[in-house]
């Protein structure tokens, strides 16, 4: 199916939802703060990045900017995972470079689709 | 009786006339009045006259001195003077008589009665000159003379010159002179002179008019220098040439000081044209004459100073500004001065005596009358103050003195009394009295101090309020500057002497805040607030000021703050925890979750040996779901209550939202084993809302009604109607009691607890919905019936009125049109009753027990009228009312104050709008309340009075009830400000004629508009009844002007207003019509 990079440094998330989304077929990379997240991105250039927005070492934020500052990178299309439910949170998401958002706790099903759509975006581009 | 009816000597028998004529000694007829009817050929020739001249003429006349009242009278002339049927005879009396050329000779002379039955009666006066009789004899005759010239009452002008005459004819002098010794100017003068004037033989003295002679100088001058008779003669006089000297011309010359012992006050100088041999005997009898002549003069100096001291006494009296008078010692009065008889309009008939009692006060004079008494008869000095009635009717106030005067021995001569008009010092001062009086309470119900700090004395004058405040011990000295300055807490300080020097500088103003520091080391906050300017009638400057204590108000300031900051720390605080929680909750959340749902994929891998654990994994998951909902309730009411959550709005079509939540509950009815109805008509359409919002809401009623109608039929019906959509719920469950419906959307409320038990929740959602329907503009109402199921309906606008977002809706609601009334009395009863009564007559009441409390609620619901009690615990009624008004936001609200005591005065002082005394006559608070809760501008106001001071006081009165006030001094005027901008009242002083009122009532009568005009005729009190009762047809009201009578002024003014809300008036300038 497709390479996905989990960015993500809470253990239970990154596990299960690692092994659920393999058992749909997905190859998942994984990196448990920002640097391993962007040295990973440079690297294996995955199809789809998910990133947690609060990691340690180096922020979801500042990952996300640095990969979108990155022509190599910055086509890869990033889908935010965080736990902020204020008000504000979706458009200071997006303006970071995320391409979509999905707030916690996951909503498996809703999060398959937001892939597929990121999968198709990033096919065409 | 006149001449032509005198007895002639027809009368008389012929024989008798003719035997008198022939005797050689004068003898004359005189009738029982002591008139001449007949004198002899001899009598007339010693006399000079013709018979004609004297007949008729009282013979009394001819006698020198013939004065009755003096000591020296001729014996003969009194008894001529007096004459009675039994008149004695007198044998034998030496006179002086006067010839017709003015000069005069000594006679022997008696009187013989005729005791006949002669109706002429009288008698026979017998004269003979006795001038030439012996010297001695001589000497005699002309000291009698001297005595009888010096003794009478005559001025010196008359007297000097018939001495001189005497003395010149008994010495055989040719002229003679007195010369009068003026101490002042050292000089003799010439004051009278022997022949008159008019004699061809005075020429020579007559030309001495003016001359002085000094001391030692001419014979006047040696006799003033020895004090003793000197003469001068028998050759030409040495030193004649002085051409003073009167002697020039003479032959010899006396000169006879007028002397009282030593002092010498004129000389007598006689001039002859032959020597005159001064004997001893001359000399005594001159000397003796000369100390007759000085004892007269003394005398009539004596008399003459004192008559002028009368006539400036007079003078003075007269003229001072007062009202004078003077009395006798017994208190009679005798005379009062012009300003006397042109204040009362009396007649001196009317008051001398004890007349003056008719112009006093009725109610005064018994009064005044005795005290006046009672100081006469103790000699002390008299005071009192009455009114005294002027002759226009009315009664002006006096200040009235009486002092005795004295005579040279002590005795109480008369009494002198002034009456001082202190009628406009009475007014000033009870003016001053009052306003004094109006600072006072003002300042000590504000607890506001007041001081006064004069620079160059280095000394405070400060009353209580201010003491107390420092904490000082009262008293009325003054303060050092350093004694208030020490107590100025010392961070302050420099501030505080900073603005002051300021202040000092420019003379300007000053306000200040600082601490002080009381001796027992509390700290209290002050307001100083003043000015310095210059002194009047003192050099230097001061400032004068006032000063309150602001500790309390600065406690509650930093209470507030402190309150404020602490309620923002504690909102940031729940702000954060909420932040942390929705992350912290939500990640394990995720990740039970998410194991759950991977297991349960992985379970249902396994096939049937994984279904005996997938049920237990869709537990676990459900109740994870759950627990999930309800953090998310929590966190949507936190985000509500503190103003951050948004309304999204968007536009979407209505049947589409409605099926995606009829799918999302459908497994929840279906578990619930309820029959779920959906009634969606054709053409709902779009509407513009927060989708996501009308979910949650649409879930949360639907679940809620899945949970109770367990078992029964949930309908969903959708209605559009032209600007609403409403989301109509209905459920068969057990229902709810009104009493439960009340609490239904109070946040964590379920309708009763055992609900909670049985059905589980937490009571967020309805609460949630109510919010989200007020944030979209709609509502959410509840219908049920215990037992017979439930309909919430949510109604909501197709497009909401407010574009964009809208914060969140406050929670108290603004009281609406209904008109409120604040009621503070800390009485329970009170308060309810007075709730009670204002409620039925349709007001809403809040109702509150103390002045602090009422004071926030006032700024709170700015009610149209409050209450207020006068007697309360802490804060009383007179400082609450002092609070309202000063503050702009609640100084124009009507007061009402409600008292067991009448201070109707005070009360409207501070300010209150009415005033009703316990126990309340309910009828009178209904009509003071309407009328103050309508209090619409009352209108233009014209006061016609010509005494600035009252007219002031007036327009202050009338602006305090809200009149617009126009002011003019008399008629004239007013009648141009009338045309000019009409008036809807007028108050018009009608007493004063200066102001004209009778004319402008007369105008206003016969101008149509201004017919109707109210009029209040304003009086001193001095109005007579006929004026009066000419008033009463022309003026709605007479009230007099006064301290006491301001309530009926008032009241009338009031009623004015009341007549004009109401429109019962016709007052209004324009109006149609009036005839």
């Amino acid at each position: 199916m497709a390479r996905l990079l989990l960015v993500e440094d809470t253990e239970e998330i990154w596990d299960f939802l690692s092994r659920r989304l393999a058992r749909r077929g997905h190859e998942i990379l994984l990196a448990h703060d920002g640097e391993g997240g962007v040295r990973m991105a440079r690297a294996e250039r995955p199809e789809v990045i998910l990133l947690d927005m609060n990691l340690p070492v180096m922020d979801g934020w500042t990952v996300a900017r640095t990969l979108k500052g990155d022509p190599q990178t910055s086509v890869i299309p990033i889908i935010a995972l965080t736990a902020h439910a204020l008000s504000g949170d979706r458009e200071k998401i997006l303006a970071a470079g995320c391409d979509d958002y999905h707030a916690k706790p996951v909503d498996f099903s809703r999060l398959l689709s937001q892939i597929d759509a990121a999968l198709g975006t990033g096919a065409a581009a | 009786m006149s001449r032509s009816e005198t007895p002639t000597v027809d009368d008389m028998d012929q024989t008798v006339t003719s035997s008198l004529d022939a005797l050689g000694f004068g003898v004359c007829r005189v009738d029982r009045s002591g008139r001449c009817i007949h004198i002899n050929p001899a009598g007339l020739a010693l006399l000079g006259f013709e018979p004609e001249d004297l007949r008729g003429r009282s013979f009394a006349n001819l006698v020198l001195r013939a004065d009755p009242q003096s000591t020296g009278t001729s014996d003969l002339a009194s008894l001529l003077r007096a004459m009675r049927a039994d008149v004695r005879a007198l044998p034998h009396s030496t006179e002086i008589l006067w010839r017709r050329d003015g000069s005069s000779f000594p006679a022997a002379c008696s009187f013989w009665p005729i005791r006949t039955e002669d109706p002429v009666g009288g008698g026979v006066v017998t004269f003979v000159d006795a001038g030439h009789q012996g010297a001695a004899q001589d000497r005699l005759t002309l000291q009698v003379a001297v005595n009888r010239i010096l003794a009478g009452m005559d001025e010196p002008e008359d007297v000097l010159p018939r001495l001189l005459s005497a003395l010149c004819q008994g010495l055989g002098c040719r002229a003679g002179v007195f010369w009068n010794l003026s101490h002042r100017e050292r000089r003799l003068n010439v004051e009278a002179t022997w022949p008159a004037v008019d004699d061809p033989d005075g020429r020579s003295v007559q030309q001495l008019d003016g001359r002085t002679l000094g001391r030692g100088q001419g014979v006047p001058g040696r006799a003033w220098e020895s004090g003793e008779v000197v003469s001068q003669g028998g050759e030409a006089c040495p030193g004649s040439t002085d051409r003073d000297d009167p002697a020039v011309g003479f032959e010899f010359a006396l000169a006879i000081p007028a002397r009282v012992g030593r002092r010498i006050l004129g000389v007598v100088e006689l001039l002859a044209d032959a020597p005159v041999a001064l004997d001893d005997d001359l000399r005594q009898s001159a000397t003796a004459i000369g100390q007759q002549i000085g004892q007269y003069l003394r005398r009539k100096r004596v008399e003459e100073s004192l008559r002028q001291r009368e006539e400036e006494f007079r003078a003075f009296a007269e003229n001072l500004p007062q009202l004078t008078w003077m009395a006798d010692a017994t208190g009679a009065m005798e005379w009062f001065n012009r300003r006397w008889y042109d204040y009362t309009g009396t007649l001196p008939e009317d008051v001398l005596g004890w007349g003056w009692r008719s112009v006093q006060h009725p109610d005064h004079v018994a009064r005044i009358e005795a005290t006046y008494r009672a100081s006469i008869d103790a000699g002390m000095v008299w005071e009192e103050t009455f009114p005294l009635r002027g002759k226009d009717g009315r009664y002006r106030w006096f200040l009235s003195r009486a002092v005795p005067l004295l005579d040279d021995e002590g005795r109480i001569e008369r009494w002198f009394g002034t009456n001082t008009d202190i009628t406009g010092q009475r007014r000033a001062e009870a003016r001053a009295i009052a306003a004094e009086r109006r600072l006072r309470f003002a300042l000590q119900v504000a607890r506001v101090g007041s001081w006064s700090w004069a620079f160059d004395e280095d000394a405070i004058e400060a009353d209580e309020g201010f003491r107390s405040l420092l904490d000082l011990p009262a008293g009325e000295a003054r303060l050092s500057p350093k004694e208030f300055l020490d107590h100025i807490h010392p961070e302050d300080l420099p501030a505080v002497i900073a603005t002051l020097d300021g202040a000092r500088d420019s003379q300007g103003e000053f306000d200040l805040e600082f601490r002080i520091v009381t001796d027992a080391g509390e700290v209290r906050w002050a307001v100083a607030r003043g000015v310095v300017e210059r002194r009047s009638f003192a050099r230097g400057v001061h400032a004068l000021g006032i000063i309150w204590d602001l500790t309390e108000r600065k406690r509650h300031e930093e209470d507030l703050a402190a309150a404020k900051n602490a309620a923002e720390e504690a909102n940031r605080a729940k702000s954060q925890f909420i932040a942390n929680m929705s992350h912290e909750l939500r990640t394990p959340l995720s990740a039970i979750i998410g194991y759950a749902e991977l297991l349960e994929e992985e379970a249902e891998d396994l096939g049937p040996a994984g279904e005996s654990f997938a049920d237990d994994l869709a537990k676990i998951e459900g109740s994870a779901r759950h627990l999930l909902s309800l953090i998310n309730g929590v966190l949507d009411l936190s985000k509500i209550e503190a103003g951050k959550m948004e309304v999204d709005l968007e536009t979407f079509e209505v049947a589409p939202l409605v099926l995606e939540v009829c799918d999302t509950v459908a497994p929840l009815m279906a578990k619930k084993a309820t029959r779920f109805v959906q009634d969606l008509p054709p053409g709902l359409g779009s509407m513009r809302s927060d989708a996501v919002k009308i979910r949650q809401c649409l879930f949360n009623l639907l679940s809620n009604a899945a949970k109770f109608a367990e078992g029964g039929d949930v309908t969903l019906a959708v209605r559009r109607d032209s600007d609403q959509i409403a989301f109509e719920v209905t459920d068969t469950g057990i229902g709810m009691t009104p009493d439960q419906q009340a609490r239904l959307f109070q946040r964590f409320t379920q309708a009763d607890v055992s609900t909670t038990r049985r059905f589980g929740g937490t009571g967020l959602g309805l609460a949630l919905t109510k919010a989200f329907a007020d944030m979209l503009e709609g509502t959410v109402q509840v219908r049920s019936e215990e037992g017979q199921g439930t309909t919430f309906t949510l109604s909501l606008p197709i497009a909401p009125r407010h574009s964009g977002e809208r914060g969140p809706v406050p929670e108290s609601q603004a009281p609406d049109g209904n008109e409120q009334v604040l009621v503070i009395d800390d009485d329970p009863h009170m308060r309810d009753l007075l709730t009670r009564f204002l409620a039925r007559d349709g007001l809403s009441v809040v109702a509150v027990a103390d002045g602090e409390t009422g004071l926030a609620r006032a700024r709170e619901m700015r009610p149209s009228a409050i209450l207020l009690d006068v007697m309360m615990p802490r804060m009383d009624g007179w400082a609450v009312l002092a609070a309202l008004k000063a503050d702009e936001m609640l100084a124009d609200i009507p007061v009402i104050m409600i008292s067991m005591v009448r201070e109707k005065g005070l009360a409207y002082s501070l300010g209150a709008a009415d005033y009703l005394t316990k126990p309340i006559d309910w009828q009178r608070l209904k009509s003071v309340v309407d009328r103050h809760r309508c209090q619409a501008a009352p209108g233009l106001a014209l006061v016609v009075e010509s005494d600035a001071t009252t007219r002031e006081e007036l327009a202050m009165l009338l602006q305090g009830e809200g009149w617009r006030v126009s002011e003019t001094a008399d008629a004239g005027a007013a009648l141009s400000r009338l045309r000019q901008d009409g008036a809807d009242l007028i108050l018009v002083n009608v007493e004063m004629p200066e102001v004209g009122a009778f004319d402008l009532l007369r105008d206003l009568r016969r101008t149509p508009d201004w017919r109707h005009i109210p009029v209040i005729g304003l009086t001193e009190g001095g109005l007579d009844p006929g004026e009066r009762a000419r008033l009463r047809d022309q003026v709605r009201q007479v009230v007099r002007i006064g301290e006491d009578s301001l309530d009926d002024l008032l009241a009338e003014i009031q009623r004015i207003s009341v007549d004009r809300a109401s429109g019962r008036s016709g007052g209004n300038l324009g109006g149609p019509g009036h005839g």
